[in-house]
């Protein structure tokens, strides 16, 4: 078999081989979205049967029908919590869900939520301590009360003030403002790769120019997909014709 | 014959085997073709034409799928190039470090500040609805101001406005953000040609491994990465690259006022670029002196007339930037050296060289044990910073894969090494009483090793004097030309009839390895 012949077909013969190892290695069916908020510290303390903790506005990508979030108290006896989503708007409950009480303060804990929250509103997270002891809401405290009392003021304070989120995040506990944001992650039920896709699409569309949308997005990775290998593959010709052809000049 | 052109011999005989084998018609065919297109020399290669289009698309998807500000310091790097576009000044005197627009699109894009080492962000629908109906308000000129780029040299910035400016006087802060990081992509192309030139030279222009070279460069993820980013490394990368292979080129052929005069504008190219081209000259002055010694002889006054005009190419742009930095803007022109030179920390040599030994080897019972990075994929610095962070840290260096796939990186790493190696040493011993190997291999290798050797001690020296994690993989991608090059190299170890495999298994494999790092990025930032 002649040497371009070869070398095209490995070429090809790899990419198959790796993008099918890479597709067979996408494991990760739930979406999920974060607040973009890191643990640093207690934002909150609730008292039991006191006023709820709420986060909010948040804007979900997808459906969600769980949330993660970060309490903590005194163990063993931490307390059970109750975690309401609610139309920020509005105020009316969207769904439900909670974490028992005896929860491991160490780690993150997941309440699933009944029915899931479908993305036509923008909500807010509220959690609210239905035990017998205090309970701490974890996220990054301090910093931004101002801002976030402004209601406006600077790009800053639009966005929930210069704090790591990525979402207008006030935290209130009874309706009064807390200086922090709370950390949280949204789960989804599991989506086909093709629905990853759209939704990968749709977000990386955010915050670009008016040309890229989901289609640019398509259009490129067919583009890489069938273009890139074809360029390659003809890249490999025109050198051995080349090399063929330097050949036939010297002679 | 040098020891490159050792390898370049037998292949050319392997050639001339098979052009004989090959029909007369077939021959005809491909002469045609070829007179078509022009002659050698005067004409961009196909193969690297056809390559460096590949390498423009997937400069594409990185410069377009990357959120705003979401690569090393690019916040900075963007604020110089709109400083310059919008208020036709340098930096440092604007009243304040970004400008309204850009930090209203950095903390609503979650790349703030603030966001350094928080979870990683998810695009919103609802942020960007409440962020375009205030963008308009937001001033892009009001910036300007001192921040941890502006103190760098300007020729990328310069560079780049013209791809800032094609966004249109009235286009918004992310339309004049991605035209930048799309113009950028012309160094990228640059850098890929840079490769294949340097190849080429070091090759006797035979093509595949020509190819394999500069692909291995242009299609490396974490080059396509930095290079589609807003950030002078990109225009490093370029210059750095067209340096070594004029380099080579001066080395192999001969000092000339023209290669000398062209020798010295890209370093001061490299260096009005970034002051850590400092440890390339070393290297640089190596160069000359060799051609300037082979001149003696025959031509002192050529030789006079090459060097004087050489060190003046490089001296008048590269002083001429240090006084309009203190007039201008009243700092030095490359600032950037006080990581060096500064006195962050006294200077021990013995606490330098037990640093040093503990990056690279096991610590020795009652060494003092030494901050040395931020460990994520493994607490062995020269493992972690070199390798694994060379391979695949984007983001802030915060986006890696899982870590069972950096040992992959390790093994291919060290089996390209090893494989180069072997074969540098025994094309060396079997030259070894070639009067080209001292006229042309050993010069050419001091070179090489002086501009790496330089680049990696200073790059310890500034993190050892910072006392605390600074290097990355990527502050070695100036000479990512050689790391091509060495893979290049080491492919021709295998047996003649395998080659070709070995050269689509490459390609094939950087193809693969953009697909997963574009998907890394894609899955952190937007799934």
């Amino acid at each position: 078999m002649p040497s371009v012949r070869i070398a095209q077909l490995a070429l090809l013969a790899t990419l198959v081989v790796g993008l099918v190892a890479l597709a067979l290695s996408w494991n990760d069916s739930r979406h999920q979205q974060n607040l973009g908020v890191s643990v640093v510290g207690s934002v909150a303390t609730l008292v039991p049967h006191g006023p709820e903790l709420c986060a909010g506005p948040i804007g979900l990508g997808e459906p969600a029908d769980a949330v993660t979030f970060n309490p903590s108290a005194q163990p063993p006896d931490t307390p059970a919590l109750e975690v309401v989503i609610r139309n920020v708007n509005t105020g009316a409950i969207l769904a439900e869900g909670g974490v028992k009480a005896g929860f491991n303060p160490a780690e993150p804990q997941t309440a699933n939520l009944t029915p899931t929250v479908s993305t036509a509103h923008d909500i807010s997270l509220c959690i609210r301590d239905v035990g017998a002891r205090d309970v701490s809401i974890f996220g990054v405290p301090g910093g931004g009360l101002a801002c976030a009392n402004a209601h406006g003021g600077g790009a800053e304070c639009s966005f929930g003030h210069a704090l790591s989120t990525t979402t207008t995040l006030h935290v209130g506990v009874g309706g009064r403002l807390v200086a922090g944001q709370i950390s949280a992650v949204f789960s989804s039920p599991p989506i086909s790769i093709g629905t990853l896709l759209r939704n990968t699409f749709a977000h990386a569309s955010l915050f670009r120019p008016s040309f890229v949308g989901s289609g640019f997005w398509w259009a490129l990775l067919v583009v890489l997909l069938l273009g890139v290998p074809t360029l390659l593959v003809r890249s490999i010709r025109a050198l051995y014709d080349e090399d063929t052809a330097r050949s036939g000049e010297r002679e | 014959m040098s020891l490159w052109e050792a390898l370049v011999d037998r292949t050319t005989r392997m050639r001339e085997l098979v052009r004989r084998a090959q029909p007369r018609a077939a021959r005809e065919r491909t002469r045609g073709r070829t007179a078509r297109r022009g002659r050698p020399g005067t004409r961009v290669p196909r193969p690297l034409a056809l390559l460096l289009v590949a390498v423009a698309l997937f400069g594409v998807a990185w410069a377009l799928l990357d959120p705003p500000f979401q690569s090393p310091d690019e916040d900075v790097h963007f604020s110089y190039v709109q400083t310059l576009a919008e208020r036709q000044a340098l930096p440092g005197s604007g009243p304040n470090a970004l400008s309204d627009a850009e930090n209203g699109l950095a903390t609503a894009t979650g790349a703030g500040p603030e966001e350094l080492g928080a979870a990683p962000m998810q695009m919103s629908t609802t942020v960007d609805r409440h962020y375009l109906a205030q963008l308009t308000h937001e001033s892009q000129s009001d910036g300007g101001g001192n921040n941890n780029a502006s103190g760098y040299p300007p020729a990328y910035y310069l560079l780049d406005t013209l791809g800032y400016e094609l966004a249109g006087p009235q286009a918004s802060i992310i339309d004049h953000f991605y035209a930048a990081s799309l113009f950028s992509i012309v160094f990228l192309l640059l850098t890929t040609i840079g490769v294949w030139l340097l190849a080429g030279e070091l090759t006797g222009r035979r093509r595949e491994l020509q190819l394999v070279a500069a692909a291995c460069v242009g299609l490396w993820p974490m080059v396509t990465f930095i290079s589609a980013s807003v950030n002078p490394d990109a225009l490093l990368y370029a210059s750095w690259t067209w340096v070594l292979w004029m380099g080579v080129v001066i080395l192999r052929r001969g000092l000339t006022a023209r290669r000398g005069a062209a020798f010295a504008g890209l370093i001061a190219l490299a260096m009005l670029t970034k002051a850590s081209t400092l440890a390339l000259l070393p290297a640089a002055i190596f160069v000359l002196a060799v051609g300037m010694w082979r001149l003696r002889r025959r031509a002192i006054q050529r030789a006079l007339i090459a060097g004087g005009l050489t060190l003046a190419v490089f001296a008048i742009p590269v002083a001429t930037w240090d006084v309009a930095a203190h007039l201008a803007a009243h700092h030095a022109g490359y600032g950037q050296t006080t990581v060096i030179t500064g006195p962050i920390r006294s200077f021990n040599i013995r606490e330098f060289l037990s640093y040093v030994w503990e990056y690279y080897l096991p610590r020795l019972p009652g060494q003092q044990p030494h901050y040395l990075d931020l460990p994520v994929i493994s607490s062995y610095p020269a493992y972690e910073v070199w390798v694994a962070s060379g391979w695949a840290a984007f983001g802030w260096v915060d986006v890696w894969f899982p870590h069972g796939i950096y040992p992959l990186f390790l093994a291919i790493t060290i089996l390209v090494g090893v494989a180069s190696a072997a074969k540098l040493a025994r094309v060396t011993l079997h030259n070894r009483r070639s009067p080209q190997l001292l006229a042309q291999g050993v010069p050419i290798a001091i070179f090489f090793a002086l501009a790496f050797i330089v680049l990696l001690g200073g790059l310890h020296l500034s993190e050892y004097n910072m006392g605390g994690p600074f290097n990355q993989g990527r502050y070695l991608f100036p000479l990512a030309g050689l790391a091509g090059c060495a893979v290049a190299l080491a492919l021709t170890v295998l047996p003649r009839r395998l080659l070709p495999a070995g050269v689509g298994v490459v390609l094939g494999g950087l193809v693969v390895f953009q697909f997963a790092c574009l998907g890394l990025e894609a899955g952190f930032y937007y799934a």
